[in-house]
């Protein structure tokens, strides 16, 4: 459940934010629709993730997995070669059908595509390629106005927008974001219960750029509500050519995992 | 036949401190049996009454939407309770029942929690709250200060629970969890209550009032949770309140009656969902020819395709987005969605000319944003039946799974379901038989063993009974002799010692089942403290529970009675079969 987890705060991380903006003070909606517009990486790519988690009485645990995406279809296959307990553990999906794979007992478990991953963090939503457009909508203040202002985050000059969800079906009815206002990187995101209170802040600290797009390569996030909890994601060695179809099979992922 | 049995009798007081001897051995053998078959009816008495009803009641209407059990939501309560209402006329009591998942922090401690629902709206009957009051022996706080809203939402919670998290009365607990439309939500609660749990199961939720949970789990004003109906005669009644309210619940196609604009055109249509599984795209992919776009995007999970005429009317062209409206069944206001059409349909094309078919993910978005209300029959009547290609794959209104004779089949069938990954919600009505199969098995196969082992323990005792017999009759073959030549009958002396035995078992026996009930009343009194060991939910309160039932009682008594006679019967006949010259003779 634990490494589900980490999965979906990785996957939140490449769905949501792989964006890029210029331009001045704008309307919200503009600036979801922008950042929608920047964040599918329309090609196949594999990386390596390096997942490192913090918890109060814990310690760390660093988790490390190859990621596989293959473009026409959006599958993907996610191999863990680290700590010893997960090597050889993996996830599959492809179309509407998503395997959990567990080298110990060598069986692969079907999961529910829109399922809570073993109930845990991991929605079906971070799953899926869901327009942020779809899912949000700018806040208002009482007298209607969006709320957008212009700020600094450390020293760099950031838009801050507020959004509520256009739909039930998503984990945080409101959220936060600080984007950059010379290229529109997203840099903070604050996601709040439906009773507004502040349950994660996410801080995306390190892009690099594949095929013109961005892809955030160091993200932090922090759990807000178990006060402690954290979790960096750190990807690299980003590779863009076409990926092999037989990577895309259970026979792949269950020899990768002898 | 009365002359006999006051010989027999006589006869059985004449050996008193043999008759005895074998007498306590025959009693034990029975009190065994009876403590036995009482403490593991009372194993299953405490698994049925205490926990299973209380966790799915007699009979249970449950929910799984986009198939996660979690999502124990059904957007219709009128359609549910009307079903119910009609079909449960037996039902004492339906209420929701809400038991949610999430994380708590306490002070500086965090831990897993459940929160479950008590509702505290109707009145309780006198049963009722003594059962609550045996449950919830409180240490401190009320049951009913779960009402009080004046310092926060008040919760109740097991006194393990509250030592872990390392709160008391008054103190403030955090809480995080997943509603059921998978929205996170949080809250703080106050500890209200600290008590004392009935068995293990209950020290681990934590019990907050009905309405309190239902805000925080995200529940509508017409959304309902799971239902649990409490029957008068659940042994009677469950499994065919069960078998009705599955009847009356029987879902039609999802059909949603609204307008379309594209273009700047406007047409009334309905729009239909289909089922997005492997085999129903390929049917579909097979059953309806396109007159524009692309067949395998059109057959897919992101697919929309329009009726030939309806296509024409809104003027839509292959990746035209529309915007669909529809009013809702209670939200004033309806829905409003757009669709990217990725195919029209052939003019021949089984599909009527007003329908828009949308793929099951998308169809059922919409759906369950603003409940449509039952199409009118005009509609209807032009809509696809059973003798339409089509009807197999079309969207039902939520689909019913088949009912089910055991919690393996439950359990099958919930893989199954979450296997075909459909898109709605999935309706299941359960009686407590299905539900806690294993529990009838539990307690069969506890009653078996200990069958077993009193049949073992009588097959010693009877051995006993059998050589007593022996030496009875050796030391009365004079005796026998005697009486055979003053005219007594064979079958006389064969039902004299017959009768002999069958009374010395069955006073034995009630001796033994008198000696059942002071043992589980002793039993009964002393207090076992298993902490947090799964054991505890043989205990209730901590004691041991037995249940016995005047039908077991009765038959074993019966069944040591019969067993005896049937013992008695070969020696008793080979003492009637004696020549009544050589019995006289008969010297040791």
């Amino acid at each position: 459940m634990r490494t589900r987890t980490i999965i979906a705060l990785f996957f939140s991380a490449i769905t949501v934010l792989s964006s890029g903006y210029a331009g001045d003070m704008p309307a919200i909606d503009s600036l979801l629709k922008k950042m929608e517009n920047n964040i599918s990486i329309s090609t196949d790519a594999r990386a390596k993730v390096m997942l490192t988690q913090q918890k109060p009485n814990q310690g760390v645990k660093n988790f490390e997995m190859m990621y596989y995406r293959r473009d026409k279809d959006n599958a993907f296959l996610i191999v863990f070669s680290a700590p010893e307990a997960e090597k050889g553990n993996g996830y599959l999906r492809i179309g509407d059908n998503f395997w959990m794979y567990r080298r110990n007992t060598r069986t692969f478990q079907h999961i529910n595509r829109d399922e809570s991953i073993g109930g845990s963090d991991a929605s079906g939503e971070d799953f899926e390629t869901r327009k942020l457009t779809e899912l949000y909508k700018p806040a208002a203040d009482s007298a209607g106005n969006e709320i957008i202002k212009e700020g600094k985050l450390g020293s760099i000059a950031v838009y801050r927008f507020e959004v509520r969800a256009k739909v039930s079906d998503v984990s945080y009815p409101y959220k936060i974001f600080w984007v950059r206002t010379d290229n529109g990187l997203l840099l903070k995101e604050q996601s709040f219960s439906s009773s507004k209170a502040l349950m994660s802040t996410a801080y995306y600290r390190k892009y690099t750029t594949v095929l013109g797009k961005f892809v955030p390569v160091l993200q932090l996030f922090i759990d807000e509500f178990e006060k402690g909890n954290k979790t960096t994601v750190e990807i690299s060695g980003i590779v863009t050519e076409k990926l092999d179809d037989r990577i895309f099979t259970k026979a792949y992922l269950e020899n990768l995992s002898k | 036949m009365q002359q006999v049995l006051r010989i027999s009798y006589r006869n059985l007081i004449r050996q008193k401190r043999r008759n005895i001897l074998l007498g306590i051995a025959i009693a034990f053998g029975a009190m065994v049996l009876i403590l036995a078959n009482s403490f593991s009816h009372g194993i299953s008495k405490v698994l049925f009454e205490r926990i299973v009803r209380y966790t799915s009641g007699h009979v249970s209407v449950s929910y799984m939407r986009n198939g996660q059990m979690m999502n124990q939501v059904f957007h219709d309560d009128a359609r549910i309770m009307e079903a119910i209402r009609k079909a449960a006329t037996e039902a004492v009591r339906s209420e929701e029942s809400i038991g949610m998942f999430g994380r708590a922090i306490g002070n500086g401690q965090a831990d897993n929690v459940i929160l479950v629902g008590v509702d505290m709206s109707g009145k309780l009957t006198e049963k009722e709250q003594k059962e609550y009051e045996s449950n919830f022996k409180l240490l401190y706080g009320s049951f009913n200060a779960l009402k009080d809203k004046s310092n926060g939402i008040p919760v109740l919670l097991a006194e393990q629970k509250a030592k872990y998290l390392k709160v008391k009365m008054g103190d403030a607990l955090r809480v995080r969890l997943t509603g059921v439309t998978n929205q996170m939500s949080s809250a703080q609660l106050v500890v209200a209550g600290i008590f004392k749990p009935a068995n293990v199961f209950m020290s681990f939720p934590i019990f907050l009032e009905l309405q309190d949970i239902r805000r925080l789990a995200g529940y509508g004003p017409h959304d309902i949770a799971a239902i649990q109906i409490t029957l008068n005669d659940p042994q009677h009644t469950a499994k065919k309140v069960a078998d009705r309210i599955h009847d009356a619940l029987k879902p039609g196609l999802a059909v949603i009656e609204g307008a379309a604009q594209c273009r700047g055109e406007r047409a009334d249509l309905v729009a239909l969902g289909f089922r997005t599984d492997s085999a129903s795209r390929a049917f579909l992919g097979v059953k309806v020819k396109l007159a524009a776009g692309d067949s395998a995007k059109t057959f897919s999970y992101e697919g929309v395709l329009i009726a030939y005429r309806l296509a024409a009317a809104l003027k839509v062209k292959a990746g035209d987005t529309l915007r669909f409206s529809w009013k809702g069944k209670y939200d004033t206001a309806g829905g409003t969605i757009k669709y990217v059409v990725t195919g029209i349909a052939d003019s021949g094309a089984p599909v009527p000319d007003d329908v828009l078919l949308v793929n099951e993910r998308d169809f059922y978005r919409a759906y369950y944003m603003s409940l449509p209300p039952a199409a009118r029959p005009e509609v209807m009547i032009s809509m696809p039946d059973s003798s339409n290609p089509i009807w197999s794959v079309l969207a039902p209104e939520y689909m019913l799974m088949k009912r089910c004779a055991t919690t393996q089949e439950v359990t099958k069938i919930m893989r199954e379901m979450g296997r075909a990954r459909f898109k709605g919600i999935m309706v299941s009505v359960q009686s407590m038989y299905e539900t806690a199969s294993a529990v009838l098995k539990l307690e069969f196969a506890l009653n078996l063993i200990t069958l077993i082992a009193g049949m073992v323990l009588f097959f010693i005792i009877l051995i006993g009974v059998i050589n007593t017999l022996r030496m009875t009759i050796r030391e009365r073959t004079r005796e026998i002799g005697t009486v055979r030549a003053i005219g007594m009958q064979k079958s006389d002396v064969r039902l004299m010692f017959i009768l002999e035995t069958a009374l010395l078992a069955l006073f034995a026996s009630l001796v033994g089942t008198g000696g059942a009930f002071a043992a589980m009343r002793v039993l009964s009194w002393v207090t076992i403290d298993t902490g947090d060991n799964p054991l505890g939910m043989l205990l209730v309160n901590s004691h041991l529970y037995f249940a016995p039932t005047v039908i077991a009682t009765v038959a074993y008594n019966a069944l040591i009675v019969v067993i005896a006679i049937g013992t008695a019967y070969f020696p008793a006949r080979r003492a009637s079969n004696l020549s009544a010259a050589n019995a006289m003779r008969h010297y040791e």
